[in-house]
């Protein structure tokens, strides 16, 4: 039997954290799968800490904020020292569809080194974000199929999955900033198979997105120089 | 150079001599950068004290006034120095960002009791 992580990066979710990990738990013990769970609290200020205290979850505290990179890396070390065979990366603020888990993990049993669960491989998803961060995200997929040759429909996804050699490769080595268009690209790059699945999303209950449309000009000129020198790299290795 | 120019320039190199020998006392800088500074600092004394090295070499290198070569080497100088910083801060967060990845999971295990 494979060993299955579902990572939760949570930062400020009081509101949100109980519903998500509900929601997995429930999700196991219909999925054809085991899967256990771990929540990654990272240094959240608000009262996160105390409902997963309260509750008595399988969680992980960093002890200082780090930033959604950080935090998901902390959860793919753990992966790694725990020897899991798959990882799956679900944010904790309830935009991910939990009944979505089990086609990823199908892919990877295919042969699949990581798995994408896009918005917009087909029409599916009824919340696909704003038109301005769709154009972004079209740009961003522009500029890794330019450097990489492989289209990627959803590079900004967090719904992810990985098997064992990814999840060795990002508790080594996993970007602090903006990780997910970047680390796609390496992926692709690194030669590793990947591939897309349609999942459905929703929008955010409680609580702000992390990137706020002031900064997204920045993150838009950031995420772009990161997945080009990601790809360059590469090549001089 | 006026005379009251080169006094008040002596008395400021000195000044800063002080701050950093008080700061090396205090153990508040690494050793690595101890050498850099007090490298500096003693070029700085030289040149105050005996400008016509600098005359001469900026004629050398027919800059139209001393000065603006005094400032080029200052910008380039600092640029290093800045640059050096970036490289190092982003080592240090790297290297903290590692340390508090691994401290968190040593106290999740020590919570679940289980050695690695």
């Amino acid at each position: 039997m494979k060993k299955i992580l579902i990572i939760i990066p949570a930062y400020n979710e009081e509101l949100n954290i109980e519903k998500t990990i509900n929601k997995v738990i429930k999700y196991n013990k219909k999925s054809k799968y085991n899967i256990d769970y771990i929540v990654i609290n990272d240094g959240s200020t608000d009262n996160t800490l105390h409902v997963l205290q309260e509750h008595n979850y399988n969680y992980i505290n960093i002890i200082n904020n780090l930033g959604i990179g950080g935090a998901v890396q902390t959860g793919y070390k753990y992966a790694y020292y725990n020897n899991y065979d798959i990882a799956i990366q679900f944010d904790g603020d309830g935009q991910h569809d939990e009944k979505y888990i089990d086609k990823l993990i199908d892919e990877i049993n295919k042969g699949y080194d990581f798995v994408i669960g896009s918005r917009f491989v087909s029409k599916l998803s009824k919340f696909r974000s704003s038109s301005i961060r769709r154009i972004g995200i079209k740009l961003l997929s522009y500029i890794i199929k330019i450097c990489t040759g492989f289209k990627i429909s959803d590079p900004t996804s967090g719904f992810r999955a990985a098997n064992k050699k990814i999840i060795e490769l990002f508790a080594n080595n996993y970007p602090l900033e903006y990780p997910e268009p970047e680390t796609n690209a390496l992926i692709i790059k690194k030669g590793y198979k990947l591939t897309e699945i349609p999942v459905e999303m929703h929008s955010r209950e409680y609580g702000k997105s992390s990137i706020n449309l002031k900064k997204s000009i920045y993150y838009m000129i950031s995420v772009s120089l990161s997945i080009i020198i990601a790809t360059i790299n590469r090549e001089v290795e | 150079m006026n005379l009251t120019l080169k006094i008040f320039l002596v008395i400021f190199l000195l000044i800063i001599t002080i701050i950093l020998l008080n700061t090396i006392k205090r153990k508040n800088i690494s050793m690595k950068y101890v050498t850099v500074w007090i490298f500096t600092l003693i070029l700085l004394f030289i040149f105050a004290l005996f400008p016509s090295i600098l005359i001469t070499v900026s004629n050398f290198f027919g800059f139209e006034a001393t000065s603006n070569m005094v400032f080029l080497i200052g910008y380039f100088m600092l640029f290093y120095v800045v640059f050096n910083q970036s490289i190092e801060l982003s080592k240090l967060k790297k290297e903290i960002v590692k340390l508090i990845q691994e401290l968190s999971i040593m106290k999740k295990d020590e919570k679940d009791g289980k050695k690695r």
